[in-house]
């Protein structure tokens, strides 16, 4: 059986506020910037972290 | 969550860890990270629990690497899972931006419900974008891998097995010894779930063709199910 890894919402959101800060970017800059098919290596590198936070705190704006 | 929940989610990441280590060598194993209510992310997690990158080689040179990423949530009895979204990304170690990507969302509205996006350039496709940009149309010509290509949707796209055989067959990536037989019996196993949940969305259909077999079918005293419409419709 494979290990399960229990988290937190507010883990979570710490998380993710912690992957936007260190690009310098708001969540709503982010998504913007990913809608006009404007990200960089960088931003795209926690494409898929910060797609799965949002679907594990089931908020519908994810990434494109 | 419950037991039966738990346990699901354990098979399904220790299922997806042994076909992919039977397939590709050095692949890392899958874990499923929970949150409550119960939404489910399995994948492979670094350190700190980002989403981790699977390596890939070539005569035993690390050259690229891949991600996959499985979103799943429980039916409303709350015992058996439903991929949501799935994600395949492919990489090389020389760039940060994606080859290629694989993506599955049950719940897309605009682009195709399972689709391909290709991190690439082609002139000629971005001119003639450019025509459509022109008359007004909603796209993006600098940037080919915002089209979605669409392959089959929600029932008919491809399982993991697909894009492990594409790593190894495609791409020729190194691969573990006897990984057909992995593959096989992953997509076998796949494709018979899929076809169990097409039969529920088209019974009148299903009845129709295994009565042309000679079976004897009788439907239900409630009456024959309509079809899916999310089946017949989405793309």
């Amino acid at each position: 059986m494979a290990p399960v890894i229990e988290v937190t919402r507010d883990e979570l959101i710490a998380r993710r506020d912690g992957i936007l800060s260190r690009l310098g970017l708001t969540l709503d800059e982010y998504l913007r910037r990913a809608a006009d098919s404007e990200l960089s290596g960088d931003e795209w590198d926690v494409r898929d972290d910060l797609d799965s936070i949002a679907f594990l705190l089931n908020e519908q704006h994810f990434v494109d | 969550m419950t037991h039966g929940a738990l346990s699901a989610a354990k098979e399904f990441a220790a299922e997806l860890t042994a076909t992919i280590q039977a397939v590709l060598p050095h692949s890392p194993e899958f874990q499923a990270m929970l949150v409550a209510p119960p939404h489910l992310l399995i994948s492979v997690f670094d350190v700190e629990q980002n989403v981790g990158r699977l390596p890939l080689y070539i005569r035993g040179k690390h050259v690229a690497d891949w991600k996959l990423t499985m979103s799943v949530n429980f039916d409303s009895s709350g015992d058996y899972l439903k991929v949501m979204r799935s994600g395949f990304t492919l990489l090389a170690r020389a760039d940060k931006l994606p080859l290629v990507r694989y993506e599955f969302d049950d719940n897309m509205r605009t682009a195709p419900i399972a689709h391909w996006q290709f991190h690439a350039e082609r002139g000629a496709f971005s001119h003639l974008l450019g025509f459509a940009l022109a008359a007004g149309k909603p796209v993006k010509p600098h940037s080919l891998s915002s089209l979605h290509f669409p392959v089959g949707g929600a029932r008919m796209r491809p399982g993991v097995d697909d894009l492990l055989e594409f790593l190894v067959k495609e791409c020729a990536f190194d691969s573990v010894g006897g990984w057909k037989g992995a593959i096989h019996e992953s997509r076998a196993r796949y494709r018979a779930i899929q076809a169990r949940t097409i039969a529920r969305d088209m019974q009148a259909e299903v009845a129709d063709v295994l009565r042309g077999e000679g079976w004897t079918v009788t439907p239900p005293a409630d009456g024959v199910a309509e079809p899916g419409q999310k089946f017949l419709s989405r793309w």
